[in-house]
């Protein structure tokens, strides 16, 4: 478990960094109002970005301020379950890389039996049953109902 | 009028709407009655499928799984103890008890399905009563109006969904800086593109809206389930339609929990939970089997289920009429009508008004099919319980990755709803609303050209954002709302005390 008070000097800071960058940007694409009282390209983007840096510097202070009450808060970061999810992600990233390259159905025929198999199923025939039902139910409803273009592999 | 009615009627009737009606209705109580998955997470993963349809109809179904959602929440709720959809949460506490302890599921279950049908008949009606009589004063709004009520949408929706104002705050002004990316409309420049050319276009909020809302869900009921040993229940059901001394003894009650849910519908923010719980408190305090509630009152079912669905057609008035939405749903439905050119608003009732009174129609044909698909087929959606998660979570992973593709058959969009999962997983475990950035990236356009264009009216000067009484009424509650943390706990404890010595 993570303390809520460490969550909030993350989030302070990557939200405080990112608001002073589009600060930093919007002054680029001009702020401030136009000749008929109408406002500038930057200016709308620069006034989200103060808001962002603002809420970023308020939240820092609370943290400090209440500092004990965020350490009692906790978040559930480093348990079993979230290093599961942690492994899904994972698959997920390389499963953007094989839908790229083998289209959808032949990556699905990886991504389904992987995911079952992260969960705890261990029965081969119903992962087999569960993937190919799946994927014939996207072929009917979303290439044949619906005419929709789905990935396919690069050499196709 | 009436012709323009008479088109609806000829259009909501057509062969493929109510396909797509049955079709979504059915999908959607499916979807509600499986605990991990919520209302905002159907409506998300079932969007893409309006891209093949025309018009309303993708509407139509899309409302067919938002009524069908949250009525299909009361299934797990009854037959689990675990609410389907967080708005099912209060119909546990009766309607398991009924199932359980009284072996009557099957009357629980159709004491649920009356209480959904008629909330939500009862709130389609007053939409179609209400919503155009507000539509007709939000004419006179100008440029300042409408750049305060999207400040108010956003504001009220980040300081009510959010566990964090401040983190809320953060989220609604990433959203409107989300929006700000590609072409400025008014300009013609181009803003934080760096040179890709995915950006010129913009995010598209359709990739991310299924990232926060169905891919990061997804994630965290995977946490969820670590330990989770799967049990299978057997429920028999026996009779589901309620007899006529149940309805006699519900009657009152159906009735003021439509009218509470309907009421708390229209308040930007909130939503069936809300509603539910405030209904159930109501019907214990009303009735005169008090001592009976929690141990399977029909009263304890009906309350919070007419109050929970009555919340569909309440919430639909503000985002109809204003383009403000009632909660997380229709925040998605707000921005699934702008994808078909359907704009919402008050010129919503007079540029096309056949589309308005198809919608009309939509929601009541919706909550109608839902009453008769409860009645008849409730044996056959309570199986879905059942469905083990291993074989759930990947059908669902699937389908986020065919939906977000589908729509512009980008691999691009794909990479950004993964994206945006994986920052929904972090972001909802620290607190963060994902309605607040969704509803400031659908609103943000909205709210820039408004406010650049009040300002063109006042040749710059801020003063007719506080000389406009409307405008100034809508700041002034965006302010207080996002202030709330501040004096909330003080108002707190004044009602506390007063309440002691009273």
């Amino acid at each position: 478990m993570v303390s809520m008070k460490k969550c909030n000097y993350v989030i302070s800071a990557v939200t405080g960094v990112l608001g002073i960058v589009i600060l930093i940007l919007s002054a680029r694409l001009g702020t401030g109002f136009k000749a008929d009282g109408g406002i500038s390209t930057g200016t709308w983007p620069a006034i989200m970005g103060g808001i962002m840096t603002v809420a970023a510097a308020v939240l820092l202070i609370m943290t400090l301020v209440n500092g004990k009450k965020y350490e009692e808060m906790e978040v559930a970061l480093k348990l079993p379950a979230n290093k599961r999810v942690y492994a899904v992600m994972g698959i997920m990233v390389i499963y953007c890389v094989l839908l790229r390259v083998l289209g959808l159905y032949l990556s699905g025929l990886i991504l389904v039996p992987a995911l079952m198999w992260m969960l705890g199923e261990r029965n081969k025939k119903k992962m087999a049953i569960v993937t190919a039902v799946t994927l014939a139910g996207i072929f009917v409803i979303f290439q044949l109902v619906l005419g929709t273009k789905l990935p396919e592999p690069f050499f196709m | 009028m009436l012709q323009n009615i008479v088109s609806a009627i000829g259009s909501a009737a057509s062969p493929m709407t109510l396909i797509l009606l049955i079709a979504g209705t059915g999908a959607g109580i499916l979807i509600g009655a499986m605990p991990g998955l919520s209302v905002n997470m159907g409506i998300a993963l079932l969007y893409p499928l309006t891209f093949a349809f025309d018009g309303v109809q993708g509407i139509i179904m899309l409302l067919g799984v938002y009524c069908g959602a949250i009525y299909g929440g009361s299934i797990s709720a009854i037959l689990l103890n675990t609410p389907g959809t967080p708005a099912s949460a209060a119909t546990t506490l009766d309607g398991y008890p009924m199932a359980n302890k009284m072996g009557q599921p099957g009357r629980a279950l159709g004491l649920s399905t009356t209480g959904s049908m008629f909330g939500g008949v009862f709130s389609a009606i007053c939409l179609m009563v209400f919503a155009p009589q507000l539509a007709k004063v939000a004419l006179t709004f100008s440029k300042a109006e409408y750049f305060a009520l999207a400040l108010f949408g956003i504001s009220i929706i980040t300081s009510v969904s959010s566990g964090s104002v401040i983190k809320g705050l953060m989220g609604g002004a990433l959203g409107l800086f989300i929006g700000t990316i590609g072409i400025d409309a008014m300009t013609g420049k181009m803003r934080f593109t760096f040179g890709s050319t995915y950006l010129i276009g913009g995010i598209s909020f359709i990739p991310i809206l299924i990232g926060v809302f169905a891919f990061s869900q997804v994630l965290a009921s995977i946490e969820s389930c670590f330990d989770e040993k799967y049990e299978k229940k057997e429920v028999k059901i026996s009779r589901v339609l309620p007899t006529f001394s149940d309805i006699r003894r519900v009657a009152v009650t159906l009735l003021r929990s439509s009218v509470i849910g309907t009421f708390i519908g229209c308040i930007p923010g909130t939503g069936g939970d809300i509603s539910s719980f405030i209904c159930y408190d109501q019907a214990k305090k009303w009735s005169k089997y008090k001592e009976n509630f929690g141990n399977g009152e029909p009263e304890g079912i009906v309350a919070p289920e007419s109050g929970n669905n009555a919340v569909s057609g309440g919430a639909m008035i503000p985002m109809l009429t204003l383009g403000i939405p009632g909660d997380g749903a229709t925040a998605i439905l707000l921005g699934a009508l702008m994808v078909q050119g359907i704009a919402p608003g008050p010129l919503l009732f007079t540029n096309q008004p056949v589309q308005v009174y198809t919608i009309f129609l939509g929601l009541l044909l919706a909550n109608i099919v839902m009453g008769c698909f409860g009645f008849s087929l409730i044996r056959v959606f309570s199986k879905v319980v059942n469905v083990p998660k291993e074989i759930l979570i990947p059908i669902i992973f699937m389908m986020t990755f065919v939906g977000t593709y589908s729509y512009n058959h980008s691999m691009t969009d794909v990479y950004v709803m993964v994206f945006f999962g994986f920052l929904g997983y972090f972001m909802n475990k620290t607190q963060f609303s994902m309605s607040a950035i969704i509803l400031g990236i659908i609103l943000g356009g909205t709210a820039e050209q408004n406010f650049s264009g009040a300002l063109m009216m006042s040749k710059g000067s801020f003063s007719i954002f506080f000389t406009r009484p409307i405008c100034l009424v809508f700041l002034l509650i965006s302010v207080l709302s996002l202030m709330s943390p501040l004096y909330g706990q003080a108002v707190k404890k004044v009602w506390k005390n007063r309440k002691k010595s009273s």
